[in-house]
Order: C-alpha cells, then sequence, then structure tokens
C-alpha cells in the first residue's frame, strides 16, 4: 500500500516533468523539466531495488546530461522561444496517447518472469560489479563500453572543433 | 526490509526542501507591508548603471567541450564505483581489466588535450 | 580462449595507436595513418581467414563446430567468422580507397581510427550471443558511423549526419527497448537461454510480440527497411563517398548479423516464427519494390545507389520470410541470404568506391557528371560497370549467385512464397534499367574529356573488388558451400 502510493506520487512528478518539456515555451524551462523528469525516474529506479541504477541516473543523467542540454541551449543565438507546433502535428499528442494506453495495457497484464523479488539483489552495486569484473562474465562488453566513450570522444570533438575554429 | 524505508530520510529531505522556499515567500509577503509597487523595484541591481539588453548571450563551444569530457568521465566513474565495490572477490583480474578501461580513457583525455579541447579561449590570445 | 579473440584484439590496438601516433605527427605526415590501419586490417583478416579454414576442417572432420566463452557471451562459429571476413573486407577496400580518397582532408587520425572503431563493432556484432554485447557492440558501430558520416563538415554531410544519428540514437531506444522486453519475459539476456526460457505452446504472451515488433523496426531503420528507409538516400548522398561505401556494405549487414542471430536463435520456436515471418514478407515485398521504383527517377548516382541498395536489403529480408516455410530447407534459405550479404557488401562498396574515384577529379555524382567516364577514367568506369551488372544480377557476377540462391529457396518453399520470388524477378529487370543507365552515360554520352591518370590505391580497390565479383559469379561454389555451412553452423 504504501509502496505503490510512493510510487503514484514519483510517477506524478515524472509524468509532469515530461509533459513540462513538451509544453514548455522556453527551452530553457524544457530542460529544466526534463531534469525533474530525470530525477523522478531515479527514485522510481530506488524504490525498485536497482540503486546503482539510480545512482547512475542521477550523477550521469540529471548531472551531465542535463549540463550537457544546458551548454547546447547557451550556444544557441538567442532565448529560443518555441512557437506553437506547426498543423499537421496534431498526430504526436493521439500517438502519445496511444502509446500510454498499450503501455498501460503491458503494466498491467504483465507476463513478465517475476524479476521483483530478484531485482533487489540484481541492483545493486556489488552486484554489477560481480556481473562486469567476473572473469566469466561481462569483461568484453565492459571493455568496449571503454572503447565507445573514446570513439565518441574522438568524434565529438572533431565534430565539435570546426567552430571553435572560426 | 521494505526497498524504501532507507530512503525515508531522503524523501523527508525532498518534502522539506520543495516546501521550505514556498513557505519562506509565502511567509515573507505576510511579513512584507506596506506593499508599495514600484518600477525600479523590478530592476534586477536597484543602483549603478541601468542594465541593458537581454541576459541571453551566446556562449563559447569551449564550454561545450568541457561537458561532453565532462559527461564522458562522468560515465567512465561510474563504472569504477562497482569495481571498487567487488576488487576484493575479483583480484588482480578485476584490477588489470580496470586499468585497461582507465587506459583507454587516458588515451582520450590525452588526445582532447592535445587537440586544444582543454585551451580555454585559444582563439582570443 | 585468446586466440580466438585475436583479430578483434590486432583491431583495437591498431585504432588506439592510430590515436596515440596521430598526436604525434605532424599534418602532412598523417597519410602514415592510413597505412598503419590498413596493415591491422589486413593482418586482422589474414586471422579470421586462417580461423575460417579451421572452422571449415573441422566441419568437414564433423568436430566441434564452434568455441563459445564467458558463459556464452561471445560464439565465435562459422556464421561469425562469415560475417568477420565480410566486415573487414570491406574495411580493407574502404580504407585501401580512402588513401586516395581522403588525401586532402585533415583529420585522418580520427577518420581511420573511427572506421577502424567501427570494424571492431561490426566483428563483436557477429560474434555476440548475448543481448547486452550486441547491443554495445553494435552502438560502438553506430557511434563511430555517426562521426565520420559528418567528415566533410560541410553542409550537406551534416545534414547527412544529422540524420543518420537523430534516426540511429532513435532505433537504437527502439532496439534496446525490445531487447529489455525479451529479458523481462525472460530473465535471461543470453540467445540461447532466451530461446530455452520463452514458452513452446501456440499462445504467446502478447509482450512478446511488443518486444518482436519493437526489435523489427529498431534494426529495419538499421537497414533502412521500407517504411524505415527515408534516412539513408540523405546520408549515403551527404556523407563522403567512401563513407557511404563503409555505411552500405559493413553497417547495414551488422544489422543483419543481429537481425539473423536474434530471430534464428532467441526467437526460433516455430509458432512464434509464422508470426514474424509474415511481418518480414510484408516488409521485404514493399522494401525491395519501393527501393527500386524510386531508384529509377533517380538522377543523382549516389541517391540512386542508395535506393538500390534498399531493394537489395529487401532480397535479404525475403530469408527471413521462407524461414517459416517447412518445405525449404532451413541451411539452404540462410545461406542464401548469407551469400547475397557477401555478394551485395562487396558489389555495393565497390560502386560507391567508384564514385569515389570520379569526386577525386571533382566529376559530382550526378548522372550527367558521368558521361564519357569511360574515356575519361577507364578502370573506374570498367569496375563501375562490373560492379552496375552484378548489382543487377547478370549471369557470371557475384550478385546473379546469390539472387539465384534467394530465388531458388523460394520456388522451394513454393505457396505464396512463390509471389515473393516473382517479385524477385520483377523487381531485378526493373533494376537492369537505372543501372544501364549509368553505364550507358558512361561509354555512350557525348562528351569533351580527356584521359586522366587515375588514382592508385583507389584502382586498386576497386579491381579487387571487381575481380572478387567475377571470381564469385565464375566459381561460386565455394562460396555457396561456405555459406550454407555458416548457416548450419549458426545451429550447432
Amino acid at each position: 500500500m504504501m509502496d505503490s502510493l510512493v510510487f503514484f506520487i514519483i510517477s506524478a512528478v515524472v509524468i509532469a516533468g515530461a509533459v513540462g518539456v513538451v509544453m514548455a515555451e522556453r527551452i530553457f524551462h524544457a530542460v529544466l523539466a526534463l531534469a525533474l523528469a530525470l530525477l523522478g525516474v531515479a527514485a522510481v529506479f530506488v524504490t525498485l531495488g536497482a540503486e546503482f541504477l539510480a545512482v547512475i541516473q542521477v550523477l550521469v543523467y540529471a548531472g551531465g546530461v542535463v549540463v550537457l542540454f544546458l551548454f547546447a541551449t547557451m550556444l544557441t543565438k538567442s532565448d529560443l522561444q518555441l512557437k506553437r507546433p506547426p498543423r499537421g502535428d496534431e498526430l504526436a499528442p493521439v500517438s502519445a496517447v496511444i502509446f500510454a494506453i498499450v503501455a498501460l495495457f503491458y503494466v498491467a497484464s504483465s507476463g513478465f518472469a517475476s524479476l521483483g523479488e530478484r531485482a533487489s539483489v540484481i541492483g545493486s552495486v556489488g552486484s554489477v560489479g560481480g556481473l562486469i569484473f567476473n572473469p566469466q562474465a561481462y569483461v568484453i562488453p565492459f571493455e568496449l563500453v571503454g572503447l565507445l566513450l573514446l570513439a565518441a570522444m574522438v568524434g565529438a570533438i572533431f565534430l565539435a572543433k570546426k567552430e571553435a575554429a572560426k | 526490509m521494505s526497498v524504501g524505508e532507507q530512503y525515508i530520510t531522503i524523501a523527508l529531505f525532498v518534502i522539506v526542501g520543495a516546501i521550505f522556499p514556498v513557505l519562506t515567500i509565502f511567509v515573507a509577503s505576510l511579513l512584507r507591508k506596506p506593499r508599495t509597487p514600484e518600477p525600479q523595484k523590478y530592476l534586477t541591481y536597484e543602483c549603478s548603471v541601468l542594465p541593458f539588453g537581454p541576459a541571453w548571450v551566446q556562449h563559447n563551444v569551449e564550454y561545450y567541450m568541457y561537458a561532453l569530457l565532462f559527461v564522458i568521465f562522468d560515465v567512465e566513474t561510474v563504472f569504477l564505483y562497482p569495481w571498487a565495490m567487488t576488487y576484493r572477490s575479483f583480484g588482480l583480474f578485476a584490477t588489470v581489466e580496470v586499468i585497461i578501461f582507465i587506459a583507454v580513457l587516458a588515451l582520450g583525455l590525452a588526445y582532447a588535450w592535445k587537440k586544444g579541447a582543454l585551451e580555454w579561449m585559444r582563439g582570443w590570445r | 580462449m585468446l586466440e580466438a579473440l585475436m583479430p578483434e584484439l590486432v583491431i583495437a590496438v591498431f585504432a588506439l595507436a592510430v590515436i596515440f601516433i596521430d598526436m604525434t605527427l605532424r599534418e602532412d605526415d598523417k597519410e602514415f595513418l592510413g597505412y598503419l590501419s590498413l596493415v591491422g586490417v589486413g593482418i586482422a583478416l589474414a586471422m579470421v581467414f586462417s580461423q575460417a579454414k579451421s572452422l571449415l576442417a573441422a566441419i568437414a572432420a564433423k568436430q566441434a563446430l564452434q568455441v563459445s566463452f564467458f558463459s556464452g557471451l561471445i560464439r565465435v562459429d562459422l556464421f561469425a567468422v562469415f560475417f568477420k571476413l565480410v566486415f573487414l573486407l570491406v574495411a580493407l577496400l574502404v580504407i585501401l580507397g580512402s588513401l586516395d580518397a581522403t588525401r586532402k582532408d585533415k583529420y585522418k587520425g580520427e577518420y581511420y581510427s573511427l572506421i577502424l572503431f567501427a570494424t571492431l563493432g561490426m566483428m563483436f556484432a557477429a560474434m555476440a550471443a548475448d543481448l547486452v554485447l550486441l547491443f554495445v557492440a553494435v552502438e560502438l558501430a553506430s557511434i563511430s558511423t555517426f562521426a565520420l558520416a559528418a567528415f566533410r563538415k560541410n553542409r550537406t554531410g551534416t545534414e547527412a549526419a544529422m540524420k543518420y544519428f537523430v534516426i540511429g540514437a532513435f532505433s537504437s531506444g527502439l532496439i534496446v527497448f525490445g531487447m529489455s522486453l525479451l529479458y523481462g519475459l525472460t530473465g535471461s539476456t543470453n540467445l540461447y537461454a532466451i530461446a530455452e526460457a520463452l514458452p513452446k505452446t501456440a499462445e504467446f504472451h502478447w509482450v512478446l510480440i511488443l518486444a518482436v515488433v519493437f526489435l523489427i523496426a529498431g534494426f529495419g531503420y538499421k537497414v533502412a527497411a521500407v517504411p524505415f528507409h527515408m534516412w539513408a538516400p540523405d546520408t549515403y548522398q551527404g556523407a563522403p563517398s567512401p563513407v557511404s561505401a563503409f555505411l552500405a556494405a559493413a553497417s547495414k549487414k551488422m544489422a543483419f548479423v543481429a537481425l539473423l542471430r536474434i530471430f534464428l536463435i532467441a526467437l526460433s520456436m516455430p509458432a512464434l516464427v509464422k508470426e514474424w515471418a509474415l511481418l518480414f514478407a510484408i516488409l521485404a515485398a514493399i522494401t525491395m519494390t519501393l527501393g527500386n521504383v524510386v531508384a529509377l527517377a533517380q538522377t543523382n548516382i549516389k541517391r540512386m545507389l542508395a535506393y538500390s541498395s534498399i531493394g537489395q536489403a529487401g532480397y535479404v529480408l525475403i530469408v527471413f520470410a521462407l524461414l517459416a516455410s517447412t518445405q525449404v530447407d532451413l541451411n539452404l534459405s540462410i545461406g542464401a541470404g548469407l551469400l547475397h550479404i557477401l555478394t551485395h557488401a562487396i558489389m555495393k562498396g565497390g560502386a560507391f568506391l567508384a564514385v569515389a574515384a570520379a569526386s577525386y577529379y571533382m566529376i559530382g555524382s550526378n548522372l550527367e557528371d558521368f558521361a564519357g567516364l569511360g574515356r575519361r577514367l577507364p578502370v573506374t568506369a570498367l569496375t563501375m560497370t562490373i560492379f552496375l551488372l552484378s548489382l543487377a544480377g547478370i549471369p557470371f557476377f557475384a550478385g546473379f549467385v546469390s539472387k539465384f540462391m534467394i530465388l531458388t529457396a523460394s520456388i522451394a518453399a513454393g505457396g505464396a512464397y512463390l509471389i515473393l520470388g516473382i517479385l524477385l524477378i520483377i523487381n531485378s529487370v526493373v533494376s537492369l534499367y537505372y543501372y544501364a543507365r549509368v553505364i550507358r552515360y558512361m561509354y555512350f554520352a557525348e562528351a569533351e574529356v580527356k584521359r586522366e591518370r587515375e588514382p592508385l590505391l583507389l584502382s586498386v580497390a576497386l579491381v579487387v573488388a571487381a575481380l572478387l565479383v567475377i571470381y564469385i559469379g565464375v566459381f561460386p561454389d565455394s562460396f555457396v558451400s561456405l555459406s550454407l555451412n555458416a548457416a548450419s553452423s549458426l545451429f550447432s
């Protein structure tokens, strides 16, 4: 009972943030609303016992990615006032509603293998470490993530450099 | 133990944090009498030169480079945390693994340094 | 264990070395990095070749057909080795061509290291038997190619890369959503474990269907199947031609390897196959038809090649549809798809490299620009002709063999699958028209041109690809048996 109450409050915050992203007229406000939604998702992770994911969510998304978004908006020439969506975009809210209904059904009829019990074991920092650093498990994906980050860094720096040269 | 119990303090903190500014502004509005609105009061600075132009200026791309590198090394840090929790059980193997990981990203840092992504206002000097 | 992963280690070390050495070189000396990557890919190719040989020998001796390690995370079977050969071959040709095509460009270190990183990602995607590794590998390849598409940093290139990036990131989101549903249903990320955990009955939870739809849509974007194809023409046209070659010949094939592994291993219960095979049949039919018909209207050669690439992806998708049929041997239909992936990689990569050779002399990629190319750049024009004829499926070229194999499989399947076979023939006839138009422009159009010295390394790459196309077309036996063996190794 208590758990589902907490879940509903947090979900309300996440949805409010997400709606805020779409409805905000200034791009800056949209980014702040996004930060709210991302923090709310972190709280959802906590309620599911996936603490490590929650930490990542706060550190990388609410911390890093939102900062990146803010810097990106600061690079724009002026305070962007988003116009009302152009005509023909009425499809977007309709599809969003359809997707929400599908998602609701899907949660309601969830045939998931009961991960609920195991979630608190899977989600802790120690068990994630046990998977990544176990010689028999996810060593290769972990090192590939390192190379992925390097490739992303090289690509991003080289793409952003042109502006710096101007 | 219920999942959320450890987090009750944090939840309380968030709730108090959300209520506090609203409450203080509300209390202040009760104390702030008499009400004499004046255009001067809406200026950002009440003394010295009058502010002009929009507060929005276009920032240099160098800020963005920093943010970019920050996010990438942020992700790297996240991966070091589970290593710190488990290196006792996997010992040397995990240590070598994480050293390779760090070395790869250190190469990235060196690259960023060499390419001038860390230099501040290079074009201005 | 480590021997089996040596080719990947070589590529990774060379990619890091390129970045490291790039920092120490002056701008004029950076061409060295291209040669360095060429050596790295060459070594890896030789290693994978010997892997293929020993696996074939093992199959002939009826021994163990695959090695897997990290608790089944990675599987080095002939299927994986086959795709690694395709990726490395394409990477070799693209790097060879790029040595000439990007001679005047800056940022060579970034270019070659990103090509190596992308190749590494593709190689791991070929070997992945686990959703986590598969996703990370696909992302490594995707992110590297995003930056490559914007390599020239001009207006069209940036727009092309932007489209590619947004669609690519979106499709990755769909893929990871589908994967998470599979994990939620089964509690495992290993493809073989998922296959065991899923119910064998004809009753599925509809969440499973949702997962299938997400995966098809996500990878549908990556292989540019209609209706997920909108980005491909713009991206292939706007990106530098060697990068377009890499995207069409390697990056797209990686999406196929992921699709094959996921659908043939994890989602292979007969009752479920019926469901998704129908989806693939529809996708295949509209993809090949729309790709070829729209290609007719193109006046830009790169754009035309992009649409033809969409059409050719449709031919491979037929194979997925055939898997529901009990009439046709599973290995025949998968093998046909594999062979077409190989031949298409060579001929489409070659065709884009030919465009790169033309643009080396500032020749544009519009149809009129190619007028008189036969006299101006004879080697380029001749090899381009070979690639185009092979793409159209003319006998004695590689494209014919693989198309014929797909056709054989669909005829063997019979019934409604014949429709797909007939569509394949009709589309090949349609495609001949627009391929022939390019050849007509190159050889028969009036133009004031003089002969020019062709770039050496680019010509070498073109000639090698063309010879391969002819060799496969004339002596197809060993390649057919290789692809059949690769197909059967997927299940053992």
